[in-house]
């Protein structure tokens, strides 16, 4: 479930980034006032854990599947926790396994460390009420939560990879970034998850809830529910209401923004939203386009292969000098260090 | 010779040093069939495991070697990877993601890290993962197109109540958009596989502190590297006994209560542990602010590097613009 | 070195308990000397750890009084940051598990926490993690990251780490688990050292070789009380009391009461 860089459009992942900012913010916060001076240790602990377990292979009639274990944690020290312990633990499967894409952190935290343990928490309490933790009843609301959870998980994922042939496409329809829709993405993760994932998360996380509370019960009473008053409830969900309004809003301004992707702007169209070219870009560009205009070499269009033929040769220029300005400030470097 | 009074009045046939007898001579053989299929999955999490322990990451092989970003400050190092990967995620031009990913590979040769690992490590598993993946959609059936391969055309075939497409064929768009992606996951991973192998956590962790990440949270995610070090030994040691001590067949769903177990005793245990941390901590001073010796300084290496990125930017970025 | 008459730590009848569980601690009273050596042995699970943790601030008396430095000490009072900061940089502890004392990530950041937590600015701190790291012979250690150290060096860099705060009680419970011959040889002596210089030295150990070196004074515990408050030497060749409290067994002696004990099977 750990979505890639590369896969997602960019108009995705920051606005995802953007929105994690104010909730791990507020997550802090709110483990601040309940665990005050043993979060750090607590919460860095508690990350390993979920670290850790994500490295576990649960059997599955011939194969295994992963755990994830958001809503355990959940349950036992509260959303907020479980969501910096997970998002913690996601970075840095992105940074030491590229599990993940970096640019992606955003959109895999508000997966599985925001959407799965906050909505198996509320469904887990919703179901469970005020049921002893060993009660038939509290059972069924804690596989509910971890079902329930995971798999809204995965439709978001589902989502966010197949909207983007939706939004972002070039001007001839063909998708600048993923390219599986939504008819072919959400099938395919809902169908594995529903069906395979999705319990054996319920079954674990039932089963292992059940064994802390026999074996450590001091441990389900001694954390109090981080979410007691209804006053801090709201004032930490309009945070993440609020971050999710922005990303809805910025979608469609994406589409909106047609013609060539941010950032690419040739000379003109610079000139037209700035107003003026910058001095250095122009005689730059000038001078570029005095050696090798258009990534070809006069004379040499029309036929198919001459023209791939020049593009290739650019290509090789290009690198050339790229790596000439790359040995050159590296040894001017390196000879800086060796003093 | 002492008489051992326990020998003389304990009826299960103890020994003078109290063994039991059926210790004493050698345990039967084993009759059932093999167990290798179920404690696959104890294998695998075992190899999981020790192949995080053993990662280049967490060993910090690469970052005493005296090679190019070694040298470099990671605050600097941090801002140009991700600079890196941003001007990825935003090209459209194949072109502009083979640069970078010429720059990437040149990065890694003058660091002193193996071409060779980075090749199979970077590009040789996602990205060709999602090569594989992608195969159906370099076809038209998702991306029409300009033709260049077909796969067949003028069929006219019904298969149950779906019909079939008239034709397919790999499209020149399709294959681009593939490749570009394909390209793209290779860029913003070497970017990042750089970084992480060349600079230590901590300095890593501290380098945060310049895109205003509070130190509570780079506090967390520093003691949390250690940490993962600690509990996945616990869980190798766990799972190391446990295949040790497994004979005969083992239904899967005694396996899935035994991971249950697995995972609630690695929390009990994470639980206790970080209260005996906070003591050690509180016997330093500790009393909830995090501390940290002071940061970087900029040098002249770190000046060099920050002005040859920005002419390789402008290099492949006026060759777009152009193209 | 002659301990003088300043009464650092005072016990008096304190009891302790987890909850929910049996006492650990039961009326326990004693006094420590500034510049004592001292040692707390017993079998394990003797209570000997809760003790340490106690004089080391980490928890408090259920029932009777602590006193440390003159001042009676309870949980609340560690509830002011400025007296919590105080007390530990005057009581250091060294914990029996390295993996638990080692928190960071490098040697040099492990080190500089302390003094850190202590409000020192960062050139003294620079300068006190290298004047310590040498005295220990540890600089080649620096960069290291001291989870996967050696057993001998997790225990230099744990030392150094407390030693660099400068506290006048430095408490070690167990500190020769673990350790190769050789290390311990060293660590008696620096610690040796350390009391000779003016620090005062309370471990707790079931290693009764360890004991008679470093310690003059011992306090035996046995069923969660005090069994014996006297000198080391005279616990020591007191046979019957050590049986009684499970320490030896019955095989155990000293060679003509020299300062050499050693455990060898006699013919069967």
């Amino acid at each position: 479930m750990h979505i890639p860089d590369g896969y997602l459009s960019l108009e995705t992942t920051l606005p995802a980034i953007g929105v994690m900012v104010p909730v791990w913010a507020a997550a802090l916060n709110k483990v601040k006032k309940v665990l005050s001076q043993r979060q750090i240790p607590l919460l860095s602990l508690c990350a390993a854990f979920s670290f850790v377990i994500m490295m576990f292979n649960v059997p599955l009639g011939e194969s295994s599947v992963h755990a994830v274990g958001a809503v355990f944690i959940a349950i036992l020290l509260g959303p907020w926790a479980a969501c910096i312990a997970v998002s913690v633990a996601l970075i840095i499967q992105a940074l030491v396994f590229g599990d993940g894409g970096i640019l992606a952190i955003g959109i895999n935290c508000l997966n599985m460390a925001v959407i799965m343990p906050f909505s198996g928490y509320y469904l887990y309490r919703l179901i469970a009420g005020n049921a002893d933790v060993l009660s038939k009843r509290s059972m069924a609301g804690i596989f509910a939560g971890g079902y329930v959870g995971l798999n809204l998980a995965a439709l978001a994922t589902a989502v966010a990879y197949g909207i983007q042939p939706l939004l972002f496409k070039a001007a001839d329809g063909t998708p600048l970034y993923g390219y599986y829709p939504l008819s072919v993405s959400v099938p395919t993760m809902m169908f594995e998850h529903v069906f395979f994932a999705g319990p054996i998360e319920g079954v674990i996380t039932v089963t292992a809830i059940s064994y802390v509370a026999k074996f450590a019960p001091n441990l389900l009473s001694r954390i109090p529910a981080s979410i007691s008053d209804e006053r801090s409830l709201r004032a930490g969900y309009r945070s993440l209401l609020a971050g999710l309004v922005i990303l809805i809003v910025l979608t469609p301004v994406g589409l909106l923004a047609e013609g060539t992707a941010w950032g690419e702007w040739s000379a003109e169209e610079i000139m037209e939203k700035i107003g003026f070219l910058p001095e250095g870009f122009q005689r730059f560009a000038d001078i570029w386009t005095a050696l090798i205009p258009d990534y070809s070499f006069p004379g040499l269009e029309g036929s198919f292969y001459l023209s791939s033929l020049a593009y290739i040769a650019s290509a090789v220029i290009g690198v050339l000098l790229i790596a000439a300005v790359i040995y050159l400030s590296a040894r001017l470097i390196v000879k800086n260090e060796s003093r | 010779m002492k008489v051992d009074e326990n020998a003389v009045n304990n009826p299960v046939g103890l020994q003078a040093d109290g063994i039991p007898a059926w210790m004493l001579s050698p345990s039967k053989a084993v009759e059932n069939e093999s167990s290798a299929i179920n404690i696959r999955f104890l294998r695998n999490s075992l190899l999981n495991l020790s192949k995080l322990v053993c990662n280049e990451v967490f060993s910090e092989r690469y970052v005493e070697r005296n090679g190019l970003l070694q040298s470099i400050d990671p605050r600097v190092k941090l801002l140009t990877a991700l600079f890196f990967i941003l001007l990825g995620g935003l090209t459209r031009s194949i072109m502009t993601l083979l640069f970078l990913s010429c720059v990437a590979s040149m990065y890694v040769r003058l660091s002193e890290l193996s071409l060779k690992d980075y090749f199979k490590r970077v590009w040789m598993v996602y990205p060709l993962i999602y090569l594989i993946m992608s195969v159906p959609a370099a076809t038209s059936i998702f991306i029409p197109g300009k033709q260049l391969l077909y796969v067949y055309h003028n069929l006219d075939v019904n298969l149950l109540f779906i019909r079939l497409p008239r034709e397919v064929y790999f499209s020149y768009e399709g294959i681009a958009a593939v490749i570009k992606m394909a390209l793209r996951l290779g860029v913003a991973f070497s970017f990042g596989y750089i970084l992480v192998l060349t600079t230590s956590w901590s300095c890593l962790t501290r380098s945060l502190t310049i895109m205003r990440v509070p130190l509570l949270a780079v506090s967390v995610l520093n003691m949390t590297y250690r940490y993962i070090y600690v509990l996945s030994k616990t869980a190798m040691e766990m799972f190391e006994a446990r295949i040790l001590r497994t004979v005969g067949k083992i239904h899967n769903k005694e396996n899935r209560f035994f991971m249950a177990g697995r995972i609630s005793f690695l929390f009990i245990k994470s639980y206790y542990l970080s209260d005996e941390v906070y003591d050690a901590m509180r016997c330093r001073g500790y009393t909830g602010e995090p501390v940290s010796l002071s940061p970087f300084a900029l040098r002249r290496a770190d000046y060099l590097w920050m002005v040859s990125n920005l002419i390789i930017t402008l290099i492949i970025g006026t060759g777009e613009v152009l193209f | 070195m002659k301990p003088g008459k300043k009464v650092l730590f005072e016990f008096a009848g304190v009891s302790f308990s987890y909850t929910f569980e049996e006492p650990v601690l039961r009326d326990i009273s004693f006094r420590i000397y500034a510049g004592e050596r001292i040692s707390i042995i017993g079998v394990n699970g003797s209570g000997k750890s809760t003790l340490l943790k106690m004089l080391a601030g980490l928890l408090f008396p259920e029932k009777g009084t602590f006193t440390a430095f003159g001042a009676e000490v309870n949980e609340k009072s560690f509830l002011d940051n400025a007296f919590s900061k105080n007390y530990h940089r005057r009581v250091g502890f060294i914990f029996q598990d390295a993996d638990v004392q080692l928190f960071c990530n490098t040697v040099e950041e492990e080190i500089a926490f302390g003094p850190l937590q202590l409000g020192l600015p960062d050139g003294e701190v620079r300068q006190r993690i290298s004047d310590v790291m040498s005295m220990l012979g540890i600089e080649h250690l620096r960069k290291k990251t001291p989870f996967k150290l050696s057993g001998g060096e997790k225990k230099k860099v744990a030392l150094a780490s407390v030693l660099a705060m400068n506290p006048e009680v430095l408490i070690l419970d167990e500190p020769t688990n673990g350790l190769d011959p050789r290390t311990q040889r060293w660590l008696v002596g620096l610690l040796i050292n350390l009391n000779k210089a003016g620090k005062t030295l309370i471990t707790s150990t079931h290693n009764l070789e360890l004991v008679q070196e470093i310690s003059e004074r011992s306090l035996l515990l046995y069923d969660h009380t005090i069994a014996a408050d006297a000198a080391t030497m005279e616990i020591l060749t007191d046979v019957e009391l050590l049986k009684r409290v499970n320490l030896v067994d019955e095989y155990y002696h000293m060679h003509d009461g020299s300062r050499h004990i050693h455990f060898h099977i006699h013919n069967f």
